[in-house]
C-alpha cells in the first residue's frame, strides 16, 4: 500500500515536473499557437506609438512591449540590441506581408519582427506572460522566443554575432516606475551562464536554444555569450549591453534563411534568487505557451458571453474583456484590482466604480465583488469614502457601485454587509449638505468644494461630485427597501428630490453667469469631465434634456479632435473622456453621433484594440502607457448598451448596432447569460439568408423595444406560431420570455445612414 | 480568589508529607510521575524557546518598517526628524507612528506625525532619475491617514481637553480634501483654546472656499491643501 502511494506521488511529481500540471487540454495542445494567423487585423486605424501588454491574472507585474522594440516591466527593460549597441527596431509591421498584426485571439500576446538589423539579418520575436490559472505571483514572467534567420550563405562562415542583449533601469520616456521597483540610481550587472543578474538578482534568462534542421530551414546552434567578464556598475538611464549572441560555424548552403531561436525570460519586478529558474523552464516555448492559452480559456468562459457581429469591434471587446478580469494582483491576502498593468498599479473610487460596474455586465459577480470589497476599504471615519485627496465624487461613486452590483447579480450577502457602510456614506452626505446650506450662498445645499488635483483640475464645487452623490443614493434606496426599512428609504427619496433640485438650480444659475451649457465648476474655469455624466450613468437629467444636447454640441464644436474629445491642450485626445456622452446620445435616439463617437474610438485604438487615457498628436502617451482600465470598462458598458439597455420597466436591443447588423450577412449578434437589471438575457439575431429579413431568438426577462438598425425598415414580426406582432414606424416590442420571430423588412430604398 | 488557590496547595502539600512510605515506595507515584514530565516539558520548551531566539538572530530583525526605536518620546521625535533631515520619508514616519503608540500623549510627536501625514512632499521620493511615491497605492496612503486619525483620537482620549489632537485632526482633513469634516474638528480645537494662526487660516479658507468666494483665498491665506 505504502508503496502504491509513492508511485502516485512520485508520478504526480513527474506530471508537475513535466509540465503536465493547470489546465491544460487536449484541444488547448492541438491548436494554441502563437503564430500570425491567431492575430486578427489591427483595430486601430491612426498611427501609435503600439504598446503590447504583455500580463497575467494575480501577477505583480506586466511587461510593456514598447514602440521601441524593447521590454519593460517596470523595473527592468531587456532590449534586443543590434551590433552598434541600438535597440532592434522591432515594430516593422509591413514584415506580415503588410497586415498589422492585431488581437492574439486566445491571450495576451505578440509578434514582431525586424529586417532592419544589418547584413541581411532578420528577427523575429514572440512573447508572453506565462500563467498556469489561479492568482499566482509567478504569473509576472515574461517568456521571448528569438529567431534570427541569416542569409544565404554561400561560402562557409566562421562563428559571428548576430545580435546583443542588454539591460537598463529606467528610460527617457514611456518606462513608468513599479510601486516597488527599488529606489536607486545605479546598478551593478553581471552574467553568469546566460543569467543576467542586477545587484546580485536574476533579472534575465538568455538560453540558445536548437532547432531542428529541414531542408527548407537549416537549423543551427547557437551561444549566448557574456560581453565583460567582469561586473559593470552603470546609472539606471545607461543601456548596458551583457550578451552577445552568436551562431557556430556556418557551413556554405544554397538553401535560403539558415535559423538561430535563443529562450529569453524576463523576470518579475525586482528580479527573483540568483539560482531560481523561471516555472516553465522546463517547458518548450510552444507547450508553455499552449499552457498558458488553457488557462486563459478557462477564465475568459465564465460569465456571460457576447459575441458582435463587427470583427473590429469584437477584438476591441474581447480585449476589454481580458483586461478587466485579468488585470489583478493579490496582495495582503487579498485580490486587488489595476486601473493599468504599468503605470496605474491600483484602483482610485472613480475608476473602480467603472470596473466594478464592468465585471458585473460581463456576468463576474464573483471579481465585481472583490473590487467592490476593496473599494469599500476607502471609508473614512465620518463615513466619505476618499481614495483621492479631494476627490469627493468617491462616496456617490462607492454607493452607486454597490448598486449596480446587487443589480446585475452580485452576492446578497455582501451587499448586506456594506449596505450598512453604504448608509454612513449617505448620512455623510446629508451633513455636508445641511452644513451647506445653513452657511448658504451660490453652493448653498451643496457637497462642500473640491480640489480633486485630476480631471476638472480645478478647486471649487464641481457638478460631478453632486451628480454622482445623487446617483449613489438613487443606487442605495431600493436596497435599503428591499432590507425592509422603509422609512429609511422614505427619507433617502425625499433627500434625492431635494437635492436634484437644488444642483440643477444652482447650476443653471452657474450656466447663466458662465454663459454655456452645464459647466464643469460652480464658480467657472476647470475642464469637462464629472458634468459628462449628469444623463449617464448619473441619471440628473434626462438623456434628452436641453442643457445635455446644448454641452454636447458645444463640446463637438470647440473640444474635439479627430472625432475624440480633446483634454487640456487642443492636441491632446482623451479616449474615454466622451464614452458617457456617447452613452447619452444612445438613449436619445441618436443613433448617427452614437456610431460616429464608436468608430472614432475604435480609429484610435492601439491594434490590439486598447485604450488609452490621452495622447499627444504625435500618438505618444509619455509615462501613461495602454491599456487603461477605465477605457476597458466603459467600452463594455458602451458596446452592451448598443446591444441592450434598461429603460423604465423594460429593455432597449440593438439601439446602437452596426447597419443591417453587419456588413456581412452571415454574421450574428450572441449574447448569453448577460445579466440585466431584470435578469440574464439570451439573444441571437442574425440576417436572413436571403437578406430580406432576420431572425431573432432571445430569451427575455421583461418586455423589449426593438430599435433595428437602419437601413433596413421593419414591416412585420412574425413569431413561430405564425402570430404577428405590431409595428410601427418599424419599431416593435417584444413580449418576456423565450421565442422565436422572424422580421420581414420593407423593400429596399431606404439608406438612412452609412453604418 | 487567590487565597483559596494558595489554600488548596498547602494541603495538597500537606497530603503529600502525610504519606507513608507503603508498596508504593518501589516506583513513582503518579504525582511524581507529572512532576518529572513537567520538568521534561519545562527544558524542551526552554530548548525550542533558546533555539527560536538562535533562529530570530539569524533572520532580518522583526521590528516595525524601519522605524527607529527610542525609550523615550524625545528620542522618537529626534530620529523622525533625522529621517527627515535625509528625505527617508519612510523611516520617519515609521519612527513617529511607533513613538506615538508608546507615548500617546506627547504633543511634539503628535505634531511632527500629522505634520508629515498632511505633508505632501513626504507621498515621494526621488528613484531612478525621477519622483516616484513612498506609499505604493492609495490603499497603503488612506491606510496611514486613517492610523493616524485613530492614533489621535486615541490621544484626545486620553487627554479630553487638550487641543492638539482635534487641531491636528482637522487640519489632517483638510489637506485630504474633506472641508467639513475639518471644520468639526477645528471647532473642536477652538473651544480647547487654541488660537493658533494655522487654525484661523485653515477655516478662514474653508469657509471661503465653501462659500463660492475661493477667488479671496489666495489673498488672505490658502488652506492647508495647498
Amino acid at each position: 500500500m505504502r508503496n502504491a502511494w509513492w508511485t502516485v506521488f512520485a508520478l504526480a511529481a513527474a506530471a508537475q515536473f513535466a509540465g503536465c500540471s493547470g489546465p491544460q487540454s487536449k484541444d488547448a495542445q492541438d491548436d494554441a499557437r502563437l503564430h500570425l494567423d491567431d492575430f486578427t487585423t489591427a483595430v486601430g486605424t491612426i498611427p501609435v506609438r503600439r504598446v503590447d501588454a504583455l500580463f497575467a491574472p494575480g501577477g505583480h507585474s506586466a511587461t510593456a512591449w514598447l514602440g521601441d522594440g524593447t521590454l519593460w516591466n517596470g523595473d527592468v527593460e531587456l532590449a534586443l540590441l543590434d551590433l552598434a549597441g541600438r535597440p532592434v527596431p522591432l515594430d516593422d509591421g509591413l514584415a506580415f506581408q503588410g497586415r498589422e498584426l492585431g488581437l492574439h485571439r486566445d491571450a495576451p500576446a505578440a509578434i514582431r519582427a525586424s529586417t532592419s538589423g544589418g547584413g541581411g539579418l532578420r528577427y523575429t520575436v514572440r512573447a508572453f506572460a506565462p500563467w498556469t490559472g489561479g492568482d499566482a505571483d509567478s504569473a509576472s514572467w515574461t517568456r521571448v522566443a528569438l529567431e534570427v534567420t541569416l542569409p544565404t550563405v554561400t561560402s562557409e562562415r566562421s562563428s559571428f554575432a548576430v545580435a546583443r542583449i542588454g539591460l537598463r533601469a529606467a528610460g527617457e520616456s514611456e518606462h513608468p516606475l513599479h510601486p516597488e521597483a527599488t529606489p536607486a540610481d545605479s546598478f551593478r550587472y553581471e552574467v553568469r551562464e546566460g543569467r543576467l543578474l542586477r545587484d546580485g538578482r536574476l533579472v534575465a534568462l538568455v538560453r540558445a536554444t536548437v532547432v531542428a534542421s529541414s531542408t527548407e530551414r537549416p537549423g543551427l546552434k547557437g551561444r549566448a555569450e557574456p560581453l565583460e567578464r567582469g561586473p559593470i556598475i552603470a546609472p539606471a538611464l545607461r543601456r548596458v549591453p551583457l550578451i552577445s549572441l552568436e551562431t557556430d560555424r556556418v557551413p556554405a548552403s544554397t538553401l535560403p534563411g539558415p535559423v538561430l531561436t535563443f529562450d529569453v525570460w524576463l523576470a518579475p519586478v525586482g528580479g527573483v534568487s540568483a539560482d531560481l529558474e523561471p516555472p516553465d523552464a522546463a517547458l518548450s516555448f510552444d507547450a508553455s505557451f499552449a499552457r498558458t492559452v488553457a488557462a486563459w480559456r478557462a477564465e475568459m468562459a465564465q460569465g456571460a458571453t457576447m459575441e458582435h457581429p463587427d470583427p473590429r469591434l469584437q477584438a476591441a471587446l474581447v480585449n476589454a474583456h481580458r483586461l478587466l478580469v485579468g488585470n489583478r494582483e493579490r496582495r495582503s491576502g487579498a485580490t486587488h484590482f489595476l486601473g493599468s498593468p504599468f503605470q496605474y498599479r491600483d484602483l482610485y473610487l472613480r475608476d473602480g466604480a467603472r470596473v466594478v460596474h464592468a465585471l458585473a455586465l460581463l456576468g463576474r459577480a464573483d471579481l465585481a465583488g472583490q473590487a467592490l470589497t476593496s473599494l469599500y476599504e476607502f471609508q473614512w471615519p465620518g463615513g466619505a469614502f476618499l481614495s483621492q485627496r479631494g476627490q469627493l465624487d468617491g462616496t456617490g461613486q462607492a454607493l452607486w457601485a454597490l448598486g449596480s452590483y446587487a443589480a446585475l447579480g452580485g452576492d446578497p450577502a455582501l451587499v448586506d454587509r456594506l449596505v450598512g457602510p453604504a448608509l454612513r456614506g449617505a448620512r455623510w452626505i446629508a451633513l455636508q449638505r445641511a452644513s451647506a446650506t445653513l452657511r448658504g450662498g451660490p453652493a448653498a445645499g451643496l457637497l462642500p468644494y473640491a480640489d480633486p488635483r485630476d480631471n476638472e483640475l480645478a478647486r471649487g464645487h464641481l457638478f460631478g461630485n453632486d451628480a454622482w452623490a445623487i446617483a449613489g443614493l438613487e443606487a442605495l434606496a431600493p436596497l435599503v427597501r428591499a432590507r425592509g426599512r422603509a422609512a429609511t428609504a422614505d427619507t433617502l427619496a425625499a433627500e434625492i428630490r431635494a437635492y436634484r433640485v437644488r444642483l440643477l438650480d444652482a447650476w443653471d444659475a452657474a450656466a447663466r453667469r458662465q454663459g454655456r451649457a452645464l459647466p464643469p465648476v460652480l464658480e467657472g474655469g476647470g475642464r469637462d469631465w464629472g458634468n459628462l455624466s449628469a444623463a449617464y450613468p448619473c441619471g440628473v437629467l434626462a438623456a434628452d434634456d436641453a442643457r445635455v444636447v446644448a454641452l454636447d454640441r458645444f463640446l463637438r464644436a470647440y473640444h474635439t479632435r479627430d472625432g475624440l474629445l480633446t483634454y487640456g491642450p487642443s492636441d491632446s485626445v482623451h479616449h474615454y473622456l466622451g464614452f458617457d456622452r456617447t452613452q447619452a446620445a444612445l438613449r436619445r435616439g441618436d443613433r448617427a453621433a452614437f456610431r460616429a463617437d464608436l468608430e472614432a474610438i475604435l480609429d484610435h485604438a492601439q491594434p490590439d484594440g486598447s485604450g488609452f487615457e490621452f495622447a499627444s498628436r504625435d500618438g505618444r502617451y509619455g509615462e501613461n502607457l495602454p491599456p487603461h482600465g477605465t477605457f476597458a470598462a466603459m467600452f463594455v458598458d458602451l458596446v452592451r448598451s448598443s446591444i441592450v439597455y434598461e429603460r423604465g420597466d423594460s429593455l432597449v436591443l440593438f439601439a446602437g448596432a452596426p447597419a443591417n447588423l453587419a456588413a456581412d450577412a452571415s454574421a450574428g449578434l450572441v449574447v448569453r447569460a448577460l445579466p440585466t437589471r431584470f435578469g440574464a438575457l439570451d439573444l441571437a439575431a442574425r440576417i436572413a439568408p436571403d437578406g430580406v429579413g432576420a431572425v431573432i431568438e432571445a430569451t427575455l426577462p421583461v418586455p423589449a423595444t426593438v430599435a433595428w438598425p437602419p437601413p433596413a425598415r421593419v414591416r412585420a414580426v412574425i413569431d413561430s406560431n405564425g402570430t404577428p406582432r405590431p409595428v410601427t414606424d418599424g419599431r416593435f416590442t417584444l413580449p418576456a420570455g423565450r421565442a422565436t420571430w422572424r422580421l420581414e423588412f420593407e423593400p429596399a430604398g431606404g439608406g438612412e445612414e452609412g453604418r | 480568589m487567590s487565597g483559596g488557590r494558595r489554600a488548596k496547595r498547602s494541603s495538597t502539600g500537606r497530603a503529600m508529607a502525610s504519606r507513608s512510605p507503603d508498596g508504593r515506595r518501589g516506583g513513582p507515584g503518579p504525582r511524581a510521575r507529572i512532576l518529572a514530565g513537567l520538568i521534561v516539558f519545562f527544558i524542551v520548551a526552554a530548548a525550542v524557546f533558546a533555539w527560536s531566539r538562535f533562529m530570530d538572530g539569524r533572520a532580518p530583525a522583526r521590528t516595525s518598517a524601519r522605524s527607529v526605536q527610542a525609550s523615550d518620546a524625545a528620542g522618537f521625535a529626534r530620529a523622525g526628524r533625522a529621517a527627515e533631515t535625509r528625505l527617508d520619508y519612510a523611516t520617519a514616519l515609521a519612527t513617529y507612528r511607533d513613538g506615538l503608540k508608546r507615548f500617546p500623549n506627547d504633543e511634539i510627536l503628535l505634531g511632527s506625525y500629522a505634520t508629515a501625514i498632511k505633508n505632501a512632499s513626504f507621498a515621494v521620493r526621488p528613484s531612478r532619475g525621477r519622483l516616484v511615491p513612498v506609499a505604493a497605492n492609495s490603499h497603503e496612503r488612506v491606510g496611514a491617514a486613517l492610523e493616524a486619525i485613530a492614533l489621535l483620537e486615541a490621544a484626545q482620549r486620553a487627554r479630553p481637553q487638550a487641543s492638539q489632537a482635534p487641531l491636528q485632526k482637522g487640519l489632517l482633513y483638510a489637506a485630504w480634501g474633506l472641508p467639513e469634516d475639518a471644520l468639526v474638528e477645528l471647532y473642536g480645537a477652538v473651544t480647547r483654546g487654541d488660537r493658533s494662526p494655522e487654525l484661523e487660516r485653515t477655516a478662514t479658507a474653508i469657509t471661503l472656499l465653501q462659500m463660492g468666494r475661493g477667488s479671496e483665498v489666495d489673498q488672505k491665506g490658502s488652506p492647508a491643501s495647498r
